[in-house]
């Protein structure tokens, strides 16, 4: 499954059932309304979802998008409409500390941006932004840091209140 | 601005200050890394906009900025293009990662051998590599690069991958991932798998599977589980099997084409065995072989009345796969129970067997059964190892096989025909055999009510730890135990569902606690490396895991030994349970170097390479051990780009 396919399952032209690419990574399908309404909140939802919340560049549901930030896939399970909405209007900074993203600069002048999964007195083990599990020893280290303000955005005043509850309905969808 | 900017700030917030054009250029940047939006055009607009009306020397402006020094620690403004953060944030997983193993890739595992992608290193299962750094001059200088401790008290039997620097194995029931170069760690999954789950012979696990970004493990309770090579989330799990019926999982899972095959464990509990596959991206059952062939299967007028039911045919080790053939081949356990097959006349197939399966289908292509009715517990689960030789002057595909009965096999891998068998441990139970390879039996493999002595043991002439062959010396090598068992009487017991259902008897004890083996202080470990055209003995490597050292691991060390690697520079590694880990010279046997880990050596050692570096890990009790050479030593050896083992073409004489 790759992100064209989001999209064209947007337009309607695909059956609710998506699979991996062959080589890809596995992943179930994203749930969706058998009959596919143009006017169906959830199905806008996840417009703003894949489009203009760019909600994908942090978040995983189902196997799409990115390690970075909470995964969403069952979201609809673990929260309320409420919640969900809280969350995507005034985000907690304390909840989303975990998931600030960590900048290393080598000393070959690389840069590296993604999770901070360990560290020690020699080294520090990331999770980049590509998917990869990468180790640094910190003698070879320039420059570290966490990269401010947490990622989750607030999206007041980003989307508009249709657009919040269509995100939250479809949000509400992942069960 | 309007656009890119007050969606977000208050007008005064950018109004009011005043700063040069570099410094505008790098806030919009920033900005659009908080996720402003806009175009290359429309940032170009704006920073000229900003930089005109309120810039450092803007009209009619007093400058507010001070001869601030560059802002070094942000490397977010200073790094690399912000565009190009934004660009990797937005990049989504679901592309393959670059690390991501293709069903390709594990088809060709051989020719990157900087990587370890599967329980037997490659789907020839040879336990070969063609790293070359570590030598037989420099193995001297091999030193501990790091060790990681389990923090689990089972018997550390699971051999690690390695992908792209990434080491993956297992700590107890749980899985890890570290970076392969110093051990560290990246990510733990916690495994909650039920405790209630009955081992014969230890809750242990011998590894993973990976396709894709994806990490597979058969799960001690009888679970297929499915984690993100990355993040160690779950993905997926599946029941494979009830716990409850006696089923568990020890295997380590393997992956062909898009499907995770596995075989069950449980042989000792009375369960019905199987080999299945599963959909690598949703778990679902894409085909389940039985082992115990049931009513309306072939082969099943050889269980008398319904024993079939509680038949065993565990199937606890990883096969192997030939892509030309498309033919999977996994060996089949013995048959329940164990030691009184009164109960179930008849050959028993598929039990003591190695089995050719479609792997698209699971349908079965041949088999071959080394132990007809077998009672004497001998698994014949052993790896198979695939190999292109001559044979009788012709080019032939054989697979090479030591079982446990003592015996080691040549078979024709695309019809199952039986070429040759010949022990390699001392035996008594073998009279020779048929044309088409059924065994005879002598007297002693009969049983009487006095009990009687066989050679092998009970735990057979090898077990379960790999053997190796060698693409240079084209020598099959195993560790080969010699001992004796004095076999039971047989007993009879009644079935219960999830109970041991082994029908053990109890034999005159002679000396010591276990009369299930011998304890003549003559019985040892050796690896024996065979001409594979003839299984004769070319040379022999005595370790030091004799039975009189039982008390090193408990029950384990009546197993035997460790696995054994070879390499492209002749170096064979293994080791016993005396806790030895030795590098021998493959073409001669001579003892090159050994150091003692304080520990059982049960798993089966393996090599790879990070950032041109080789190092060789094996585990000694319940840690793993990585060696490597002394950093100065590496550079001067580093070889240079791997080449592909294309050595096995050239065929054995």
């Amino acid at each position: 499954m790759n992100r064209s396919s989001v999209f064209s399952l947007l337009l309607g032209l695909v059956p609710c059932v998506l699979f991996a690419q062959a080589n890809g990574r596995p992943s179930a399908a994203i749930p969706q309304a058998s009959s596919v309404k143009v006017s169906d909140p959830v199905e806008r939802g996840l417009a703003v979802f894949t489009g203009k919340g760019a909600c994908l560049s942090c978040h995983e549901v189902r196997g799409h998008g990115s390690r970075l930030g909470p995964n969403l896939s069952e979201i609809g399970a673990r929260s309320t409409r409420a919640g969900i909405r809280n969350s995507l209007l005034e985000p907690n900074p304390q909840s989303s500390a975990q998931y600030r993203l960590y900048q290393i600069v080598t000393k070959d002048g690389a840069s590296y941006t993604g999770k901070l999964l360990n560290q020690d007195l020699l080294s520090l083990q990331m999770l980049d932004t590509k998917g990869r599990l990468l180790s640094f020893k910190r003698s070879d280290v320039l420059e570290k840091k966490f990269v401010l303000p947490p990622p989750m955005p607030s999206y007041r005043n980003k989307l508009s209140d249709e657009e919040v509850e269509n995100l939250v309905a479809f949000l509400l969808s992942l069960k | 601005m309007e656009r890119m900017c007050i969606r977000c700030h208050q007008a005064d917030v950018i109004t009011g200050q005043r700063l040069s054009r570099e410094r505008w250029a790098a806030k919009v940047d920033q900005m659009i890394a908080y996720g402003a939006q806009g175009s290359d055009d429309d940032v170009k607009v704006l920073v000229d906009y900003l930089a005109q009306n309120y810039g450092k020397s803007g009209a009619g402006t007093t400058s507010v900025e001070t001869a601030a020094p560059p802002v070094r620690s942000n490397v977010l403004q200073e790094g690399r293009s912000v565009r190009q953060f934004q660009k990797e944030l937005t990049t989504p997983y679901d592309v393959p990662s670059p690390t991501a193993v293709t069903d390709r890739r594990l088809l060709h595992a051989e020719q990157e051998p900087e990587n370890w992608l599967t329980f037997n290193g490659s789907y020839r299962s040879n336990h070969y590599s063609s790293l070359d750094q570590i030598k037989p001059e420099n193995i001297k200088d091999l030193e501990l690069k790091w060790v990681f401790q389990s923090r689990s008290l089972d018997a550390y039997e699971s051999t690690p991958l390695v992908v792209n620097g990434v080491l993956y194995t297992m700590e107890g029931d749980n899985v890890v991932a570290l970076d392969a170069a110093t051990g560290r760690l990246f990510w733990i999954y916690r495994n909650s798998a039920a405790a209630d789950v009955r081992f014969c012979c230890g809750r242990v696990n011998r590894g993973l599977a990976i396709l894709g970004d994806t990490i597979f493990l058969a799960s001690p309770d009888a679970r297929l589980i499915a984690l993100d090579a990355k993040t160690g989330s779950l993905v997926w799990s599946v029941e494979v099997a009830k716990v409850s019926s006696g089923y568990s999982l020890t295997v380590a899972p393997l992956v062909v084409k898009n499907k995770v095959i596995l075989g069950i464990s449980g042989g000792e509990y009375g369960v019905r065995g199987f080999i299945a596959a599963y959909d690598a991206a949703t778990g679902n059952e894409e085909w389940h072989f039985n082992t115990i062939a049931g009513p309306g299967d072939p082969g099943s007028n050889t269980w008398g009345g319904d024993s079939w039911k509680r038949g065993g045919g565990p199937a606890w080790l990883t096969g192997s796969y030939d892509p030309d053939l498309n033919l999977l081949y996994w060996g089949v356990g013995n048959p329940g129970p164990d030691f009184n097959g009164d109960v179930r006349p008849g050959d028993n197939l598929y039990t003591c067997s190695m089995l050719a399966l479609d792997p698209d289908t699971g349908k079965l292509k041949w088999y071959y059964q080394a132990n007809p009715h077998n009672e004497t517990d001998w698994d014949a689960i052993q790896v198979p190892v695939l190999v292109d030789m001559k044979w009788e002057g012709k080019p032939r595909k054989v697979l090479l096989w030591a079982d446990r009965n003592g015996f080691f096999y040549v078979l024709d891998r695309v019809t199952g025909q039986f070429l040759m068998a010949k022990a390699f441990v001392k035996q008594n139970w073998n009279a020779g055999f048929t044309k088409e390879g059924r065994p005879l039996l002598t007297e002693q493999a009969q049983r009487t009510k006095e009990g009687a002595t066989l050679f092998p043991d009970l735990q057979g002439g090898t077990n379960w730890f790999s053997p190796s062959y060698s693409q240079r010396t084209h020598l099959f090598y195993v560790n080969a135990r010699d001992n004796q068992s004095y076999v039971f009487i047989k007993a009879n017991q009644e079935y219960e569902e999830g109970a041991e259902y082994k029908s053990e008897g109890r034999a005159p004890r002679t000396k010591g606690s276990r009369p299930t083996v011998g304890m003549d202080e003559d019985k040892f470990t050796a690896v024996r490396a065979l001409e594979p055209s003839t299984g004769q003995v070319k040379w022999e490597f005595r370790l030091d895991s004799g039975v009189g050292l039982a008390t090193y691991h408990d029950y384990k060390a009546e197993h035997g030994a460790a696995g054994i690697l070879t390499t492209a520079s002749d170096l064979l590694f293994t080791g016993g349970h005396e806790g030895n880990f030795v590098g021998i010279d493959a073409r001669n046997g001579r003892l090159l170097w050994s150091r003692n880990l304080g520990g059982a050596l049960l798993m089966n050692p393996m090599t790879y390479s990070v950032a041109g570096r080789q190092y060789v890990a094996v585990n000694a009790g319940t840690s793993l051990f990585v060696f490597g050479l002394r950093d100065a030593d590496a550079i001067r050896h580093r070889s240079e780009a791997p080449k592909a083992s294309a050595t096995e073409a050239a065929g054995n004489e």
